[in-house]
This record gives structure tokens, C-alpha cells and sequence, in this order.
């Protein structure tokens, strides 16, 4: 890892967290951050951007630095934030959304402050219905992303980006989870409810509760609804997340919002677990299948992932809206043409679930005298069943090791390690 | 014959060295009971026993005080293989004994220096 700051690049890092963080259905949108502690006697530029690097040049964290403090004449700590603080400076003013384009509202909350930003294309244009008051740009956004099922990634990307919260589950295997997630238990809630507003403009009578937006006047109407949690004890004493303050809530998206809040709060369980994250495959928001380590497969969104950093990097994942299934054990075996197991992987899958896995292997073709290697990715598919091991067997043609610009020959039926035919990895 | 900071002490001494391989914080048991092991990279420190003749005790004040000092660091080129090697290292200790005094030299033996590296020899 490297930080980039003021055209300069520091490589001598003596300590560094780094613990971005989603919380799709929280109240406000976190701040993420990323701390170090540098070998250098270089002035740290308060204000100015710096950017965390791996060695493949990709970025984890552009931030703003907001803090900076010289223990030494050669060390210095440094905590840099994401745009989303500069978000809590500024209020925007009220308005009264018709079928406005939620792309355009998100807009605004980051060019008011002249910031950077990005929608992902998978974020729809929904319409936005409702009244939005004088907030915070910070609160304006998660009050858009929350009833339009996106969220703000700012980690892994070089500004601010609007994604869709993605549905795909990715299955970390037992080979890249630690010894071994932890599973703990909030209290019940017995119920959410949310509220629908909707709003005319009018002239409002002595009961009516209204909103004013400029000159204009709107009278506002209110219907609250609530999903009732079937599976908790007798006796349970009421618990109720009430989500009545979101003014652009309304008839159309109501039942949707309660799904979600059902799926956060009347899920109980959060794990965590520590997982081989080196490339950061894994990110807040991601939804990802994990083993206990008993019997079960825990699926939920990932909520923070705290880094710590070697050669490779571990995170500590927390899970949220969780899902608990028996699991079906399922060996995925890398096979070469003699059919001489090089490697396996093993994951753990819900009962009756189709199951998608990605396995590379390498290709090779004769062009002439030349024998072209060419590592491909292919997909293995299945479903398990109810019970017992599933094995699906992979063959690979040859095993090839690349590491210090040198190419080695592990395995191959029809070459040896000196063979000068190895041309070219693609 | 050691050289410690480009200066040459010609002191016979036996030279033992031990290798570090440090692996970070992200090592640890596997979900599938393998031992995960995340290497950054190996240092190899050394002890040097130095014998020091009697008509050289006056150099060995220079080595004392040399390595006595609060530095930082040091540099030492050290037998390496059938090669040496520059190895940046700290001094960890540095011990010896007082014997007796020999036609007013105070005579020091047991000298033992270990020296920690504090840069990798090979890096993962």
C-alpha cells in the first residue's frame, strides 16, 4: 500500500487503519475515513486530498485530509475523511418533489459544494414524491439513496459514487474465511412501521398540518403502515422501529421500504467473521454467504469491513440482514489433464441452491512451432441438493506458476520446465 | 574482519547469524483447518564473539565506543554464504567482560555484539 498526497507518494507507512463502512438503512451516511501513521518530513497539506493505493495502482480511499499531527521531526499522523463530511456544512433549502429525477436531486447535494461525484448505471431514475425539507446535503442523500434502494460507496473509487444495492451473493470459501465468524443476537422487534405522506397545495384548515416551500403553501396527509413480526415468543414486550420523519415516503414505495426494514430488524442475527481480503473483493454493501463453521450458511449485507494489512490484507466483516440456511457442502476441484488434483476449494451453499462458481484455468493452443498458454475463467454451475457432499471436478490443461517475471512449468503433460515453446501469457 | 560503518575492524571473532522470516498480522488458522501464513519478508540478524589480542585494545576502545553510541543504525558487511553481505541493523546488545590489567592494559574479553537487522534481506 501507498499514499499519495500533495504529488507526493509515501511508501514508508508505519501503521494504517482503514474501516469503510454502509449502513444502507442507517439514519446518516457514514463518514469513512482512513488513518496512518507516515515516515516523512514532509509538510502534510490539511485540506488537500490524499489517496490510498494498492500496488496495482487501484484506489481504496481518496480523501480529504482533515487532520495532521507531527509526533516527530521524520513522523507524522494523518487522518483523512471522505467528501461525505463536507456534505454536513451547507443546508440545502426545502422543496416539494412531483415526479422529480432522483439523479438530478443527488446531483444537487454534491455540486452545491462543488464536488465530485458519480451515478452508477444500474442506478434508476425513479421519481422522487414528496416534501423534502431544509437539511443537511448529507441527510438529503441518504434520505434519496434509502427510498431508492442505493447507497454511497466512497472506498475503492476515486469520488463518490451512487450504486444499487446488488442482490447477488458472492460465497466467500472456507479457504478465505478465518477460523471462525462469530454469530450474535439483538433483541426482537416485534414490528416496523413507516409512515406515506403525500402533499397538495392549498390552503390548510385549523387541524391541518401543512408545509410551506417558497410562496406556496401544502397541505400535508399522512398514513402510517406496519408489518408485524410473526416470529417472535409470547410475551415478547413490544419493540417497535417507527420510520415516520422521511417525507418523501409515500403510497408507492411504502410496502417496499417495510420489506427492507422487516429484512434489517426482525433478522436478528449479525455475524462477523474475518475474511482473506487482500484485492478488497469484498466491500461494504456487498451481500455475501458465510460458514459458521457448524452447520449453517449465514447470508447477509456486509456493513464494515475493518482492514489489516500485510503482503496480503484480512478484514473483519460485520453482516446485516442476515438469513440463516442449512448448508450443503460443495468441494470445487482443480484438475489437471491426468486428472491429478492441483488444488481444491471448498464453500458451503443453502440446500436446493443453484450455485455458481469461478475457476480460472489455462488454455493452450499450437500455432506452429509456438504453444500459446492463455489463462481463461470459466463458470462451473449446479444446485445441491438436500443433503451430502457435492464434488465437481475441474479439469485445468496445465498448472503454470508467473512470479518475478519468470514462468514456471508446475505441472504439463506435454512440456517439460525448460521448454522453449512457452511464448506468451496473455 | 568485520567493517562496521565503512571502517574495517580486523578482530578474529566467530560469527553467528539467525534468520527472521516475519509474517504479517494477517496469518492465521483456516476455516478449512489450513494455517494461513502471510510472509513480508526475512531479516537475518547476527551475534558476533570477538577475541580481542592484547596489542589491540586500544582499537577495541574505537569498536566500543563505536557501537556503544546511541545511533540509530549501523552498517555492517558481514560474511554472507560464500559472499558478504551489507546489512542496515541496530545494535541489539553489546557485552564483554573486564579480565585484568597486563602492563597497564586493561585487558576486556568476552565481547558479544548482537546485531538486530532492521532492513530485509529478501522481501516477499
Amino acid at each position: 500500500m501507498y499514499i499519495s498526497c500533495n504529488f507526493k507518494t509515501h511508501r514508508k507507512i508505519k501503521s494504517l487503519s482503514f474501516a469503510p463502512e454502509v449502513d444502507i438503512l442507517g439514519n446518516e451516511l457514514a463518514v469513512n475515513e482512513f488513518r496512518c501513521e507516515l515516515i516523512t518530513d514532509d509538510k502534510i497539506p490539511i485540506g488537500k486530498y490524499a489517496a490510498l493505493y494498492d500496488e496495482n495502482n487501484k484506489p481504496w480511499a481518496v480523501y480529504r485530509i482533515t487532520e495532521a499531527q507531527r509526533l516527530s521531526p521524520y513522523t507524522v499522523t494523518i487522518k483523512a475523511q471522505s467528501d461525505i463530511l463536507i456534505l454536513d456544512r451547507k443546508k440545502l433549502p426545502a422543496q416539494m418533489c412531483v415526479n422529480a429525477s432522483a439523479k438530478t436531486l443527488i446531483a444537487e447535494c454534491f455540486t452545491s459544494f462543488g464536488l465530485f461525484y458519480e451515478i452508477d448505471d444500474n442506478v434508476s431514475d425513479a421519481n422522487i414524491n414528496g416534501y423534502l425539507p431544509e437539511q443537511s446535503a448529507r441527510e438529503r442523500l441518504q434520505w434519496l439513496c434509502f427510498v431508492i434502494g442505493a447507497y454511497v460507496k466512497s472506498f475503492f473509487v476515486a469520488m463518490c459514487t451512487i450504486k444499487k444495492i446488488d442482490n447477488t451473493t458472492t460465497n466467500i470459501p472456507l479457504n478465505k474465511t478465518f477460523y471462525r465468524p462469530k454469530i450474535s443476537y439483538k433483541d426482537y422487534v416485534t414490528a416496523v412501521t413507516a409512515t406515506a405522506y403525500s402533499y397538495a397545495e392549498g390552503t390548510p384548515g385549523s387541524t391541518d398540518k401543512w408545509v410551506k416551500v417558497g410562496n406556496k403553501t401544502y397541505i400535508q396527509t399522512s398514513q402510517t403502515a406496519s408489518l408485524s413480526n410473526t416470529d417472535v415468543p409470547e410475551d415478547t414486550p413490544d419493540n417497535i422501529i417507527d420510520l415516520s420523519n422521511i417525507t418523501i415516503v409515500n403510497d408507492s414505495n411504502i410496502s417496499s421500504i417495510l420489506q427492507r426494514l422487516a429484512a434489517e430488524y426482525f433478522n436478528r442475527e449479525q455475524l462477523t467473521a474475518d475474511i482473506i481480503n487482500t484485492y478488497g473483493e469484498i466491500q461494504p454493501a456487498d451481500k455475501v454467504s458465510v460458514f459458521d463453521g457448524v452447520e449453517d450458511v449465514i447470508t447477509g449485507y456486509v456493513k464494515s469491513t475493518r482492514f489489516t494489512f500485510g503482503k496480503a490484507a484480512k478484514s473483519a466483516i460485520v453482516l446485516t440482514q442476515t438469513v440463516t440456511e442449512k448448508a450443503v457442502k460443495v468441494v470445487l476441484s482443480y484438475r489437471y489433464l491426468t486428472n491429478i488434483e492441483i488444488a481444491r476449494e471448498t464453500f458451503y451453499f443453502p440446500k436446493n441452491t443453484a450455485f455458481e462458481l469461478e475457476n480460472s484455468y489455462i488454455d493452450t493452443t499450437e500455432q506452429g512451432l509456438r504453444r500459446v498458454y492463455l489463462p481463461l475463467t470459466e463458470k462451473t454451475t449446479g444446485n445441491t441438493g438436500e443433503r451430502e457432499v457435492t464434488e465437481k471436478k475441474v479439469n485445468c490443461d496445465i498448472a503454470l506458476e508467473f512470479k518475478d517475471n519468470i514462468l514456471d512449468i508446475l505441472s504439463v503433460d506435454s512440456a517439460n520446465k525448460n521448454d522453449s515453446e512457452v511464448v506468451i501469457i496473455a | 574482519m568485520i567493517w562496521i560503518d565503512s571502517v574495517m575492524y580486523d578482530f578474529p571473532c566467530d560469527i553467528s547469524r539467525k534468520v527472521r522470516i516475519v509474517s504479517s498480522d494477517v496469518s492465521g488458522m483456516l476455516m478449512d483447518r489450513t494455517e494461513y501464513n502471510d510472509a513480508l519478508a526475512t531479516y537475518i540478524d547476527y551475534t558476533l564473539k570477538v577475541a580481542i589480542p592484547i596489542d589491540k585494545m586500544d582499537r577495541y576502545t574505537s569498536f566500543f565506543e563505536r557501537l556503544a553510541a546511541p545511533a540509530n543504525s549501523h552498517t555492517f558487511r558481514l560474511p554472507y554464504n560464500q559472499d558478504t553481505i551489507d546489512i542496515v541493523g541496530k545494535i541489539d546488545s553489546l557485552s564483554d567482560v573486564y579480565f585484568r590489567d597486563v602492563g597497564g592494559i586493561q585487558v576486556w574479553r568476552s565481547v558479544t555484539v548482537n546485531i538486530k537487522a532492521l532492513e530485509p534481506s529478501k522481501e516477499a
